[in-house]
């Protein structure tokens, strides 16, 4: 059993603190919303694209900002699949430098989040291939999805009943990630809690700061050591790798590069992946017709955690910075105005999907938004569907019958614009 | 050598055509393969850029076929 392996085995009470969709929505400064969709869809029906932030044309209180708002600032909202999918592709002229603007997102500038062309294509081609489809499915899934998987799941069968989205959904991915990119395993809990801190909406620039320095910390004495003497981990592979610059010559990353990139992409690969995997197993448990057919078909599971994120994605809005004058959908834009695509909208566009607010593991997969798309599409998606694949496989293994606890709180699909996901997953087996 | 492109795994990053124009177009934001029914024939000589621009696919949406040999 590996040092990684050990550490998944000791219940840990920082886990539920952590990830908690609510106290997280409340944390990003953001208002706990009720079912969105109703109103997304009235919007989208009415126009494409409309004047205002997708909160302020829900009519949600925004009094605290919420995420990627930024009071005072002109900006307008692409609902239909249409608009978004030309957002996300015209990326030079939907900017991705938009991130900059919100103060929240400070912390991320610099990583391949917020550049655009020849910038963001020099920093993200070294990285692309160690999460590719291929990365995901055999060196991700081999050295440390499976046995996450296995760990988790052995923790939980003989038990009868769990809330799976605490003891399993939160902590498989945050647990991959860290363990692929070669975050010591007594360090994973502190660094999520330091790169959760430095983002924190109610904290002081001081504490929010002190969380940053820590983050860079620990990943320094990783780089560090792995400049020394390389592992088979994704850090390693990033002291290894090679920037290709203008004139052709390469240069390896500095350690600034990998640490900003790395807060990055551990932040975002431990957040999104255990909110997705509990709305897909909320939607499997809600429909349970449905989840006996995949049970009986389990070639149908990568279709299905597309159809969970097309119905619901964790994140249902992102924002970019309008760089030109433009038309989108017959709305003229000018040059300056935030926009915010809103990727929930977009992905029940009956334009797209027939019957699209149903879950629906038969319909035909077809391209969503879920992940993005253009250049920007999400680079740990791979990983993160193989992440999935492999759980809802084992909970079909490993605990029957599969069901809610009704002696518990029905559970709801709760959060803000931005990182959604279910209040808990309460469930009985066997 | 042929060329055959997932429609469903395209998301328009567009790399293809950057690192290959000379092989793989643009229409519409997305690989200009998409759709197609038959596969491309890549002509003679673009070999290695069909690889690149595979190579560079964010999807591994590009499948390269290698003629038998």
């Amino acid at each position: 059993m590996s040092s990684y392996a050990a550490i998944l085995r000791d219940e840990d009470p920082r886990i539920a603190q952590i990830f908690n969709v609510e106290a997280e929505t409340l944390s990003s400064g953001s208002t706990v919303i009720e079912d969105p969709f109703p109103g997304l869809n009235r919007l989208r029906e009415a126009a494409p694209v409309h004047k205002g932030t997708v909160g302020e044309l829900l009519g949600y209180p925004i009094e605290k900002g919420g995420m990627f708002h930024l009071p005072g600032h002109l900006t307008y909202s692409a609902f239909s699949f249409d608009a978004v999918s030309r957002a996300l592709i015209e990326n030079k002229t939907f900017s991705s430098e938009g991130y900059d603007v919100f103060p929240s997102n400070a912390r991320l500038s610099g990583t391949i989040l917020h550049k655009i062309g020849t910038d963001h294509r020099r920093i993200r081609d070294p990285i692309q291939p160690l999460f590719s489809p291929d990365a995901a499915q055999t060196w991700w899934n081999d050295k440390i999805i499976q046995e996450t998987v296995e760990v988790l799941i052995s923790g939980i069968e003989g038990k009868g009943g769990a809330d799976i989205f605490v003891e399993f959904c939160a902590r498989m991915p945050v647990h991959v990630v860290s363990a692929g990119f070669g975050i010591p395993p007594e360090e994973i809990i502190p660094f999520r809690l330091a790169l959760i801190g430095a983002n924190e909406h109610d904290a002081s620039p001081s504490e929010r700061e002190a969380c940053q320095e820590r983050s860079a910390e620990i990943l320094t004495r990783v780089i560090e050591a792995r400049r020394k003497k390389p592992e088979n981990d994704i850090i390693s592979k990033l002291v290894e790798a090679e920037i290709t610059l203008d004139d052709d010559t390469t240069r390896p990353f500095t350690n600034e590069e990998i640490i900003s990139n790395c807060r990055l992409i551990l932040l975002a690969g431990g957040g999104t992946t255990w909110r997705q995997l509990g709305i897909t197993l909320f939607a499997l448990l809600n429909n349970p017709d449905q989840f006996e057919t995949l049970k009986a078909d389990r070639s149908l599971i990568p279709n299905v955690v597309l159809e969970s994120a097309r119905w619901h994605a964790t994140d249902l809005i992102f924002p970019r910075r309008v760089e030109q004058d433009v038309t989108l959908e017959g709305v003229d834009i000018p040059a300056g105005a935030l926009l915010h695509m809103c990727l929930g909208s977009a992905n029940r566009d009956p334009k797209r999907w027939n019957n699209p607010d149903k879950f629906d593991i038969s319909r035909p997969v077809q391209r969503g938004v879920a992940f993005g798309g253009g250049p920007h599409s999400c680079l740990g998606q791979h990983v993160s569907r193989q992440e999935m694949v492999v759980a809802l496989n084992a909970m079909m293994d490993r605990l029957p019958n599969l069901r809610w606890d009704t002696s518990k709180p029905p559970a709801r699909l709760v959060g803000g614009l931005f990182q959604r996901g279910p209040s808990a997953l309460p469930v009985v087996f066997g | 050598m042929k060329i055959r492109v997932a429609p469903d795994l395209c998301c328009g990053a567009q790399r293809c055509s950057e690192v290959a124009g000379d092989v793989y177009k643009i229409v519409d934001g997305f690989n200009s393969l998409v759709g197609a029914t038959e596969d491309y024939v890549v002509p003679q000589g673009l070999e290695n850029s069909a690889r690149r621009g595979a190579r560079a696919c964010p999807e591994s949406a590009i499948k390269i076929i290698e003629d038998e040999s």
